[in-house]
């Protein structure tokens, strides 16, 4: 009489396991709620980093990226209308085609960036120039890169980013941030562009 | 009594040999989804990124290179130099990020122009009247000079070991096809012997104190305004290209002449060429047409190697 006891308690076990099975494989089916909520979030990240690469493309392609580059004043050595202390923008970008094509595409949007520009320095070493600083990155920071090539003949640019007479980066190299890592060729230097993006 | 227990022990069994399948196949169900997912959410996402940073890097080698292109005066020892500079600076920024890139020029199309509009001699600019004009010109585009009477050879030993200016064009095999310049008669005269690579002599003949002639197309103008054609090298079957061509002893002549070839010609860059220099005469104006580069971009995801072919001016704006 005992043993027939412990038999239905273990089928009302087994009756459990079976429905407990069921329902993990139902749920797995469909997905489950906090694991959208995290792939919805990568695919924001993802869009933003989208934008951003494309943002890049277009800049490199259309020369406003080389321009904000060269978008400098080598008697203050610092970038044009730059935050005096840092030499680079504090919390802005800077007022070029690029810079507003940034501040456009992501300052209502919650979205806080950094660029930076990677290049070789004097002695063979990798050097960092900061452009724009809006703070420490969060977490889930996503990161795109451009390559823009300078070359001897390229000038530093005016306020409306027009080429400047007899501003070329050879004749300028001792105040400019780069310096020509390339002397015998008509190359100048490859500058990396950094371009960190994060959310508020 | 102990039947009824001995059944019940049965069903026990079953029931608990039935509960545990199910428990381990939901188990192996349930890891194996999971580990699936897993890595095909990793691998394409990745995959994707690498793709992306690999057409990137084409897309920045290819515009440094016709960037590099358009420069004036860039010989293809210029080039060659700049792109390598660009590779190593680049490189470093990329093995950073993990993946190791190439890229360098395996050839390129030069069109050269040589030019000297100032009446003189036709030495070169370090001044050698024995000299060659272009080396390995697999095409010539346009020759055409002008002859002044004044000071050619009045010898009538127009040969290639004579004495009158010579212009030679000669192939790889040492066939060659000779222009010689004299003046014999007492007046101005100009007078030019074609002796082509079999041997054949034609001469045109111009009272006047200059004639023009189109070497490319065999044709020389006299006094009166008439044309005198002669075999042209390029309609010479015994000579092919890649040409050379020279100037022998260029001090027995003067005039101007301009002359268009294809070819690699200017040892290394121009500076370090005694022949030509960017101003003067004779001057030489390089500019790269084509350039063929190949791509490498390499990361523990992805290989890629290319081959691109730059022509400058073809993405601009």
């Amino acid at each position: 009489m005992s043993d027939r006891a412990q038999a239905f308690t273990l089928e009302a076990f087994v009756a459990a396991v079976l429905l407990v099975s069921t329902l993990t494989f139902a749920l797995q089916a469909v997905a489950v709620d906090a694991n959208t909520a995290s792939s919805a979030e990568a695919e924001l990240r993802g869009q933003h980093g989208g934008v951003a690469e494309g943002l890049l493309d277009g800049a490199v392609e259309s020369g406003s990226l080389q321009s904000t580059l060269l978008y400098w004043d080598e008697s203050n050595e610092r970038f044009l209308d730059a935050d005096e202390e840092e030499g680079f923008y504090l919390s802005r970008s800077p007022n070029t085609t690029f810079g507003r094509s940034l501040a456009r595409l992501f300052d209502d949007q919650r979205i806080r960036y950094n660029v930076d520009l990677h290049y070789q320095g004097a002695d063979g070493e990798r050097e960092t120039r900061r452009l724009v600083e809006y703070g420490t990155p969060s977490q889930d920071a996503v990161r795109v890169t451009e390559t823009v090539t300078l070359y001897d003949d390229s000038t530093l640019v005016t306020r409306n980013e027009s080429r400047r007479a007899n501003a070329t980066l050879e004749s300028v190299e001792p105040d400019f941030y780069a310096p020509d890592a390339s002397d015998d060729t008509q190359l100048y230097n490859v500058i990396r562009v950094e371009v960190v993006l994060w959310r508020t | 009594m102990a039947d009824v227990a001995r059944g019940d022990r049965g069903q026990l069994l079953i029931v608990s040999a039935i509960g545990l399948a199910i428990l381990l196949t939901a188990l192996a169900l349930a890891l194996n989804t999971a580990a699936y997912a897993g890595t095909h959410a990793a691998a394409s996402d990745n995959g994707l990124h690498e793709q992306q940073a690999a057409i990137g890097y084409q897309a920045s080698a290819e515009r440094a290179v016709a960037d590099l292109m358009a420069i004036n005066d860039t010989t293809e020892s210029d080039l060659r130099a700049a792109v390598e500079d660009w590779d190593q600076l680049t490189g470093a920024e990329y093995a950073r990020d993990g993946a190791v890139t190439h890229v360098s020029v395996t050839d390129t199309t030069v069109e050269n122009r040589i030019v000297q509009d100032d009446t003189r001699n036709f030495t070169d600019q370090s001044g050698a009247d024995n000299w060659t004009v272009a080396t390995n010109a697999t095409a010539v585009e346009g020759f055409e000079m002008v002859l002044e009477a004044t000071a050619l050879s009045s010898s009538d030993d127009c040969t290639a070991s004579g004495a009158c200016f010579t212009l030679t064009v000669e192939d790889e095999d040492g066939d060659a096809w000779r222009l010689f310049a004299s003046n014999t008669s007492e007046n101005e005269s100009v007078e030019i012997t074609v002796e082509t690579s079999n041997g054949t002599t034609e001469t045109c003949t111009a009272e006047a104190s200059s004639a023009p002639i189109n070497v490319t197309n065999g044709v020389f103008v006299d006094e009166s305004g008439a044309e005198c054609s002669f075999t042209s090298f390029t309609e010479d079957d015994g000579v092919t290209a890649p040409y050379t061509i020279r100037y022998e002893r260029a001090t027995n002549v003067t005039g101007t002449y301009t002359l268009t070839v294809t070819g690699n010609v200017v040892e290394g860059s121009i500076e370090d060429d005694e022949r030509y220099a960017t101003t003067g005469s004779p001057r030489i104006t390089p500019q790269i047409r084509a350039a063929n580069v190949s791509i490498s971009y390499q990361s523990p995801q992805l290989t890629y190697h290319g081959r691109i072919r730059v022509v400058p001016g073809d993405d601009d704006e």
